[in-house]
């Protein structure tokens, strides 16, 4: 029985680590079975081999990691030893960082392409982990919801306190307001007219003053600054609270500013300078069911769902439907419902879309990056098999080899780990203007460190595990062969070779990808650019104004022909014309301000929604947009019966089959029985609400024909032989009319249409940054892997030579096989980039997701590259002197 | 490096260098001379001991005997391993006496 134990007991202690085991193993078995043999009692012997078995693991333990981490004399001081006995991992440090100095290129294309991916990665993700997946910074994010269907009325808003499934619920008006400056031009900026339950809702804080409670739900003469506003037009003015302030002509008390942290919720209040302030409850327009003006934010109640909520808003639809018969239906006759929805859906929506996209890049992206970490230790690691033979031989066990090459991996990790972390820094900051312009949310976007953490971690771990191989690969070798083989390791090599061409091709193939949809994307983005719009940018300027007091009815056209007289004048101004809005005001899919429905013939024939622009009779031609049939109206002061109206080609063709047949026809629009009007021209098309849009299919019609009062109005200038100093003269014959007329911006033209390229243009850079990264790094792939193929083939190569092979013969060859692993991987690239082209499709603009020349050019791309980066090798091995290489084996 | 930087020392460090100090011996050795000695049955486990051992024997406090074999190694101490056990002897005498009066004001009290 005693044999039996000592026997399992030696076993056990066949996994202390070898120094332990070789001293001690057997003498340790031999004391047990003394121990045992000497003892008198059964139970002494149970406790005896008690003691002795349950008290290995931990022995185990600690001898592994005193063999690992360096013993250190447990009992005695360790920083009175520093002198004279460097701690292993200091001293492994030294080593790692001296044996990095010895290949300085593996050690800086390894630190730079590790920083490279991990900071393309992390910048990315940061962003999208920033718009997308983050919660909403409000208490209970996950019960808000907000209500679809656009804004909606008075009646439906006082309906919302007797729905039971929310808890509470608040309704914003959010609008361009003019602030009353004593001396000064008027400001504009943004009011948001609201409940006060919005600040209790989405958790506000003040930083000075106090916010709206409940009490002031029916004093609208009280308000709030935000953050921004008190910084910016009231200069930071620490007394600003309880001064009064004039909007809009109405006196309003500042009771107190936002907290700077407060986001203030996206898509219910813009990003401007705001004035927030309770609605006001008399306001006839909010009893009017129609009159739809209100965004409205509610929170679930506890224990309510979405679904309950929405069906007691089914039912609030009904009453109101019962209350005002008819006036809450559609054209076809259905209920107008108004279902809610979570609030973070709302405000990411828009973006997510094109985010996940850049979700699919960041993954491939960090792919590349961890297969060119992976191939650069394997290279590393193969070529120092003789170097891990020699330690080997001088004593060095699997674990302590294994600790050396962990240091180095780490040390290379980390630098890589600190340049992709500047990298994702500066990157952050060189898009940051493009983000809050493009972006909802992201306004408040900075480094993420979890993001850097996990990219990074990714990367070093990478490293670890193939920068481990070479030790691996030593166990159980025999020594003395791996240290005179270089002829029998080339093959032993054969099945890492493999594995290290494949990570090649799957880099290219992976690198493939994505600059083929960087090619996608950028040529989208310039077939976009290269739209013609329909209408001359330049020398022309645009100027929106916003009357503070709504020009008494049937006074709009003839105030704004007073201005246009009065801009006429300056010089160098050749045509003014001006019109509700102007083009590319409303850009990224919104449109204003009159949309309808046009019909010819019987009420069921709809063609649909249509934009009307009702616009000053020299519009087309200030524009530069090309009239193709037909006439303008004249100007006059009174609208003749008819109403004469200019018809965009695309919607004269589709109606009238052609531009020619449209003149003379009469057309009917939307409801309004008397709303007809007569085709007298048709315009050539425009594509009025930006680059990225249809044709605007659109009606014309004289401004003094505008059936509803209006207060906004958009200038349009055209001026070729503008003077520097334009801007200032405009505002200045504005004002000689209209003193307090507010001008927030007088711009060319061009401006708008850049910004309505914004976001495309801000996809297509980012599309691009990650093809250059990708293109980068399957470079740096192909070229430190044929590096280390020509360094393992140099005896090879220098015999070759020695014989009289041409220079250029082995060029070719070490070119050729580069260039093989390139077209392997990019054959395999192609076939996935095709496969996921699809997924472009909602992204792509002007060319098919399956586009020929981006895929021709992302090959071409990439084949150069790949040629070049096999080249220098290439050279590299036609270089080596022959004599010296054999000399060197 | 001096004794008293070693200290205090573990118990069971104690008790083994003190049976050296009596006499070399093997492993099995001081497991039963640990035993007997200790009377309060500290019972050492063979692997934690040649862990200790091989310690120790760096530190310098043993070395192997001279009629130490191949198999069976025998253990003596070396000057600065009775150092050691004078210094943390003395130390803990320093404790005890600083302890004790404490003791009996306890007890009295």
């Amino acid at each position: 029985m005693t044999q039996v134990w000592t026997r399992l007991y030696r076993l056990l202690l066949s996994l202390l680590p070898p120094r332990a085991r070789g001293e001690d193993a057997d003498e340790i078995a031999s004391v047990l079975g003394e121990q045992l043999e000497g003892a008198d009692s059964a139970g002494l012997r149970g406790r005896i081999l008690w003691r002795a078995f349950a008290r290995l693991p931990r022995v185990l333990v600690v001898e592994w990691i005193d063999d690992v981490w360096g013993e250190r004399p447990r009992t005695g001081k360790p920083k009175g030893t520093g002198r004279w006995r460097m701690s292993r991992w200091t001293q492994r440090g030294r080593l790692g960082v001296r044996s990095l100095r010895r290949s300085p290129a593996f050690a800086w294309s390894s630190i730079l392409l590790i920083g490279l991916g991990v900071g393309a990665v992390t910048s990315v993700f940061t962003v999208v982990d920033h718009v997308v997946f983050r919660p909403l910074p409000y208490p209970a994010e996950d019960r808000l919801v907000f209500m679809t269907n656009g804004s909606h009325s008075g009646p439906t808003l006082r309906g919302l306190d007797g729905i039971q499934s929310i808890d509470r619920w608040t309704a914003v008006y959010d609008r361009d307001a003019n602030l009353e400056v004593p001396g000064g031009d008027p400001l504009r900026l943004r009011k948001a007219e609201l409940t006060p339950s919005f600040f209790s809702m989405f958790g506000a804080r003040p930083a000075l003053g106090r916010l709206l409670v409940e009490a002031d739900r029916d004093d609208p003469s009280l308000a709030v600054l935000t953050h921004e506003a008190w910084t910016a037009v009231w200069g930071s003015d620490p007394d600003v609270v309880g001064t009064s302030i004039r909007l809009d002509g109405e006196l309003l008390e500042v009771v107190g500013v936002l907290d700077d942290h407060f986001v203030l919720p996206e898509g219910l209040v813009g990003k401007r300078l705001h004035v927030l302030h309770p609605m006001d409850w008399s306001d006839p327009s909010l009893e009017d069911p129609q009159s739809r003006q209100h965004a409205v934010v509610a929170r679930l109640a506890k224990g309510a769902t979405l679904g309950s909520a929405n069906a007691e808003l089914t039912r609030l639809a009904e009453e109101l439907d019962v209350r005002y018969p008819g006036r809450l239906r559609t054209r076809d006759g259905n209920l107008q419902q108004f279902p809610f929805a979570p609030l973070g859906e709302y405000t990411v929506r828009r973006a997510a879309r094109g985010l996940n996209l850049f979700l699919v890049g960041v993954g491939l992206l960090l792919l590349v990056a961890c297969a060119n970490v992976a191939h650069l230790f394997l290279a590393r690691g193969i070529a120092r098999a003789q170097e891990m033979a020699v330690r080997r031989a001088l004593g060095a066990g699997t674990l302590a080899l294994m600790a050396q090459l962990s240091v180095e991996s780490a040390l290379v990790g980390l630098g890589g780990a600190a340049v992709g972390s500047a990298l994702a820094a500066t990157a952050l900051a060189a898009f940051e203007p493009w983000l809050t312009v493009s972006l909802p949310r992201g306004a408040a976007i900075s480094l993420d460190l979890r993001v850097l953490g996990f990219a990074a971690a990714l990367a070093v771990g990478t490293a670890f595990v193939f920068g481990l191989l070479p030790a691996l690969r030593t166990i159980g070798r025999n020594v003395g062969e791996s240290l005179r083989g270089t002829g029998r390791g080339v093959t032993q090599n054969r099945r890492i070779h493999l594995l290290r061409n494949g990570l090649v091709a799957g880099e290219v193939a992976l690198s493939l990808i994505l600059v083929t949809m960087s090619g996608l994307l950028l040529r989208s983005f310039l077939e976009m650019t290269a739209q013609d719009p329909g209408i001359r940018i330049e020398d022309t300027w645009v100027m929106p104004v916003d009357f503070p007091v709504q020009p008494a009815s049937g006074q709009y056209a003839r105030v704004m022909g007073e201005i246009r007289a009065s801009i006429l004048e300056v010089p160098g101004v050749e045509a003014v014309t001006f019109g509700m809005e102007g083009p590319f005001q409303w850009v990224g899919g919104s449109t204003c301000c009159w949309g309808t429905s046009v019909f010819i013939g019987a009420e069921d024939e709809s063609t649909g929604p249509t934009q009307v622009h009702a616009v000053e009779a020299s519009f087309l031609d200030t524009y530069g947009i090309e009239l193709l049939a037909g006439r303008v109206w004249p100007r006059s002061e009174t609208v003749p019966e008819p109403v004469p109206a200019v018809l965009a080609d695309a919607l004269a063709t589709r109606l009238f089959g052609s531009a020619e047949a449209a003149v003379g026809q009469t057309i009917r629009m939307g409801g309004r029985e008397d709303a007809s009007a007569r085709v007298v021209g048709v315009a050539a098309d425009t594509r009025y609400y930006g680059l990225d849009q249809g044709v605007d299919e659109a009606v014309f019609l004289p401004v003094e024909a505008l059936p509803f009062p209006l207060d906004i109005g958009t200038f349009g200038i055209f001026a070729p032989d503008a003077q520097p100093g334009l801007a200032r003269e405009l505002r200045e014959a504005v004002w000689r009319v209209q003193p307090t007329l507010p001008l927030p911006e007088v711009v060319p033209l061009d401006t708008w249409l850049r910004e309505s390229a914004a976001r495309r243009r801000f996809a297509a850079l980012l599309v691009v940054f990650f093809g250059s990264v990708a293109l980068a790094l399957a470079a740096g792939g192909l070229y430190g892997t044929l590096l280390y193929a020509v360094h393992q083939r140099r005896k090879e190569l220098g015999i070759r030579l020695a014989l009289g092979a041409g220079r250029n013969r082995i060029e070719q060859q070490v070119v050729r096989s580069g260039l093989l692993l390139a077209a392997v991987g990019a054959s395999v690239g192609g076939v996935a980039a095709l496969w996921l082209g699809g997924l472009l499709d909602r992204f792509v603009f002007g060319v098919g997701t399956q586009d020929p020349v981006s895929f021709v050019v992302a090959v071409a791309l990439l084949m150069g590259t790949a040629g070049v980066a096999s080249w220098i090798p290439a050279r590299r091995a036609s270089s080596t002197d022959p004599l010296q290489t054999l000399s060197a084996e | 490096m001096d004794a008293a930087d070693f200290l205090p020392l573990a118990a069971r460090d104690l008790l083994i260098l003190t049976v050296l100090a009596d006499a070399p011996l093997h492993g099995y050795g001081i497991i039963k001379a640990v035993e007997s000695r200790s009377r309060s049955g500290v019972l050492l486990d063979p692997a934690n001991l040649y862990r200790v051992l091989r310690r120790m024997r760096e530190q310098g406090w043993i070395r192997e005997a001279d009629d130490s074999d191949e198999r069976r190694r025998t253990h003596a101490i070396t000057p600065l391993g009775r150092e050691v056990v004078r210094a943390e002897v003395e130390r803990l005498e320093r404790l005890l006496r600083e302890a004790r009066p404490a003791l009996s004001r306890g007890g009295a009290g």
